[in-house]
């Protein structure tokens, strides 16, 4: 049968069962479905939005921050030196000045004193950011006083 | 007055394309223009289609739509994507009931061989259109749906169900002998 011959004959055939297909009615979509999905859907619709904007409001860093802290870095550089060459100072000399003490007490010594030396130091250079932040917010703060004074 | 409202030019309406491309800005308004224009045409396919589970498809088609819009080319017919986004999810929930269906079906028998028997009268759906629509297999139902009730093309069917015009046509042809068959067998005259 050709596609034209068999075309007309669904044509036909729809033709003659139209008036039963069309029996088979259907209601409409109740309107609390359409409210739920509208719901639903508008939830979907705005999620990927609110991550966004949750996104951007997250708390950024005060602008200068990072001049702030290679200041910091810069400035405290020569005392880290400093520090350092007294501490691989004392280390290397510690050993003599300790002889007088028993073995394992003077190894103990050594240890609580390297690691109160790293800790110290340790502390000092990781509050650096915490001192650059403090200061730039300052920093931002006056000036918008002093704008507002002025 | 009606001079002056035949003056005033009124508002331009938006396709479906051009409603879509809104929702992919984000706009639910267009979402919920589009979400009214064919609430009827697609709650009416869902009906004819699953029956009692149109609800649920009615509403994941919908979501579907929303997560898939930056998938949408709006240089194709909005209806034909929907549709086909619909009829998809009712492939899926019908794989998964027939699946489901095999599983169960010898405890069913064997429930329905050891079931008392009931003191209400069984409730036999008339010989309606309806009963004979569903009646028919899977892919002829889908494609009768769709050419009749939703008045789309051959061209637009072979689309949303992703096959070749050709087969569109015999499916439809198959279909329409098989309701005529049915009626003949019903003794119902065309």
């Amino acid at each position: 049968m050709t596609f034209d011959r068999r075309d007309e004959e669904i044509r036909r055939a729809l033709e003659a069962l139209g008036p039963d297909l069309d029996t088979f009615r259907v209601p409409d979509a109740p309107d609390h479905l359409v409210e739920r999905t509208m719901r639903r859907a508008r939830g979907q619709l705005l999620a990927p939005q609110r991550r966004h904007a949750a996104e951007t409001e997250r708390p950024t860093l005060p602008k200068g921050f990072k001049t702030e802290l290679v200041r910091l870095l810069a400035l405290t550089a020569p005392i880290a030196a400093a520090t350092i060459v007294c501490l691989s100072f004392v280390w290397e000399h510690l050993p003599e000045w300790l002889a007088w003490l028993p073995a394992g007490l003077a190894a103990a010594a050594a240890g609580a004193w390297l690691v109160g030396a790293v800790t110290l130091l340790s502390l000092t250079y990781g509050s650096l950011p915490f001192f650059a932040h403090q200061r730039v917010l300052r920093a931002s703060a006056q000036d918008a006083a002093n704008e507002a004074r002025s | 007055m009606m001079a002056l409202a035949t003056l005033i030019p009124s508002p331009p309406v938006d396709s479906d394309e051009d409603l879509m491309v809104q929702v992919q800005t984000g706009s639910d308004e267009a979402l919920a223009l589009l979400m009214d224009r064919w609430r009827a045409p697609l709650y009416g396919f869902l009906v004819r289609r699953v029956g009692d589970a149109s609800d649920d498809v009615f509403q994941e088609s919908w979501i579907r739509v929303v997560r898939a819009r930056d998938r949408f080319d709006p240089e194709r017919r909005f209806s034909t994507w929907l549709f086909q986004i619909a009829n998809n999810l009712c492939r899926d929930r019908w794989r998964r009931l027939s699946a489901r269906g095999r599983a169960v079906e010898a405890f069913t028998r064997e429930s329905i061989a050891t079931r008392p028997p009931s003191a209400e009268p069984e409730i036999r759906e008339p010989d309606t259109m309806r009963a004979r629509v569903l009646t028919l297999p899977e892919k002829q139902r889908e494609v009768l749906l769709l050419r009749y009730y939703q008045d789309l093309s051959e061209a637009e069917i072979a689309d949303v169900l992703g096959i070749p015009k050709g087969t569109v046509k015999s499916r439809m042809h198959t279909a329409v002998k098989s309701l005529r068959q049915l009626m003949e067998d019903e003794g119902v005259s065309e």
